[in-house]
């Protein structure tokens, strides 16, 4: 912590070269970052007040509700973060936790780990469009996991579901939902899985719903998916570098408190009472989550999700007018069609699996940025047919 | 012993690159099988280092699995994992991991792990396909 407010007398820190060199990777990230557009990564954030942060090893160690004594940490805006995001997913009042992870994937591993602990005989049942993180997760935790069929737009195909729950209905089902597929921002629907889980009279059971990409969209949509805790999911995982914007990968977890309690006390056994992944944990990532909430508020994320989808439908009118065979899932921003040539996925950083390529829209974007994107794609396809 | 299956699209000429990849980091093939199906090839393969071998061959892309999975075809039809989960633990099997490999013209592969793995190979027979 050098705490430099005396830049008066030192020169700087690194010699010409290493200096130059910096020079050309901002030049080269700046001009990388304006042709990004198959990566759910929102660039609309200016984060300018924080930056006097980089000068503190902010450092939020263990549980964020608990105290500290490391007093060089941001818990308590941590918690105010995470509040904005409990309410958002409808968590039950004065019955949940969570904490500012490094990324989805930490939040789904722990919501797994949460599953195992609860139900350690469970089936956890996960679909095929699901993010291949999730297959290390259950490695890791060493889970029994059975994948289920998706349908053609991402979605889990619920018949196969029903028919694969069937056959294990003695074992507790752990059911990993996505809302919001990695290629098609396909969501799994909370609403029918429970009723398949009703109707087969299933008496234990755990939901974790991957809200990596559609966590910081799905509660400001007017025809809200039934994805959160009020629609019965357990535990939920959301992607701070997504939608929400961050300089660095970061995202929320948050999960029902009894369950949570569970464990710690299962934990208490080793004498220590960290429920978090981590020990050590990034300080600065629950600023940049505190700051987006304060600045956005739940007005101006509607607002960035009503501009994104608006631009996605655009996006799709313009792919189909050029002839192209373009489509999304209904209140997706992401955008799908065919695959495109290598060269355009590499220029564009387009995500490509199946057959098919898409873009992601961000609220960064705007009308002449889709235009010109739109431009290039049909004249990629228009080469390739 | 340990054997791998690789799971291929027969156009990429599988077999040349596969043998190159072993030889360029000094593993032995101490026997190879190579079937066609189509589109796809399946590659079975008995080699000095196996672990070295797996991790070669997934950095160099292919889907690769070692026998300790077992690798099952069945038609592609809506409900068909369900049958195959269904028929494994109607035995008293326990299934630890059941994977869709691909969806294709010739069926679906299904790559599972299980409380007893003979028993699923002699269950499945021709379907079974490392
Ligand atoms: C559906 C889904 N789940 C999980 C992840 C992993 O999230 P993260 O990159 O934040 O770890 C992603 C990221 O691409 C995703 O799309």
């Amino acid at each position: 912590m050098s705490g430099r407010d005396d830049d008066s007398g030192g020169g700087p820190l690194l010699p010409a070269a290493d200096r130059q060199r910096l020079r050309d990777f901002y030049a080269y990230l700046r001009q990388q970052a304006a042709l990004l557009a198959g990566y759910p990564v929102a660039q609309d954030f200016d984060y300018d007040e924080l930056k006097p942060l980089l000068d503190y090893s902010l450092n939020n160690v263990g549980d964020p509700f608990s105290g500290s004594t490391c007093k060089i940490d941001s818990r308590e805006f941590e918690r105010e973060a995470l509040e904005f995001w409990a309410r958002q997913m409808r968590a039950p009042a004065g019955d949940w936790w969570g904490y500012v992870t490094n990324g989805g994937t930490e939040g789904n591993l722990y919501g797994l780990y949460l599953a195992r602990e609860l139900h350690p005989q469970g089936i956890v049942y996960y679909s095929q469009h699901t993010h291949y993180s999730v297959a290390k997760s259950l490695h890791f935790l060493n889970m029994r996991n059975i994948m289920i069929r998706s349908q053609p737009n991402g979605e889990m195909d619920y018949a196969d579901l029903r028919e694969t729950l069937k056959v294990n209905r003695d074992v507790p089902p752990i059911i990993f939902a996505n809302i919001g597929t990695t290629m098609t921002e396909a969501r799994d629907d909370l609403g029918e899985i429970n009723s398949i889980l009703d109707e087969l009279a299933v008496p234990k059971r755990y939901i974790h719903s991957d809200a990596a990409m559609c966590g910081a969209i799905a509660p400001f949509l007017d025809r809200r998916p039934r994805f959160d805790f009020a629609d019965g999911a357990d535990s939920i995982a959301i992607s701070g570098h997504k939608f929400i914007g961050s300089p660095m990968p970061c995202g929320i977890v948050l999960a029902r408190r009894s369950h949570v309690n569970r464990i710690a006390s299962a934990i208490a056994y080793i004498g220590n009472l960290d429920t978090t992944v981590t020990g050590s944990r990034n300080g600065h990532t629950p600023m940049f989550m505190w700051y987006a909430v304060k600045r956005f508020g739940e007005p101006g994320f509607r607002e960035r999700v009503q501009r994104s989808l608006a631009l996605a439908e655009r996006a799709v009118r313009s792919l189909k007018a050029a002839g192209i065979d373009a489509w999304r899932n209904p209140d997706a921003i992401t955008v799908v069609f065919p695959e495109v040539s290598q060269a355009l996925q590499h220029r564009r950083q387009l995500a490509t699996a199946y057959g098919i390529s898409h873009v992601i829209v961000m609220p960064h974007m705007d009308e002449p940025y889709i235009d010109a994107l739109v431009a290039e794609i049909a004249a990629d396809l228009e080469n390739r047919r | 012993m340990k054997l791998l299956t690789i799971f291929c699209t027969a156009a990429d000429n599988p077999m040349t690159r596969v043998t190159e990849i072993l030889g360029q980091h000094g593993i032995d093939i101490r026997s190879i099988d190579f079937v066609e199906h189509g589109d796809e090839a399946l590659l079975n393969l008995a080699v000095s280092d196996h672990d070295q071998a797996l991790a070669r061959l997934i950095d160099a892309g292919y889907r690769v699995v070692s026998n300790d999975i077992v690798l099952l075809r069945t038609p592609d039809r809506p409900g068909a994992l369900a049958q195959v989960a269904r028929r494994i633990t109607d035995h008293g099997i326990a299934i630890r991991s059941l994977t869709l490999m691909q969806a294709g013209d010739a069926g679906l592969v299904v790559a599972v792990a299980t409380s007893d793995n003979p028993g699923v190979r002699k269950l499945f027979g021709d379907a079974v396909l490392n």
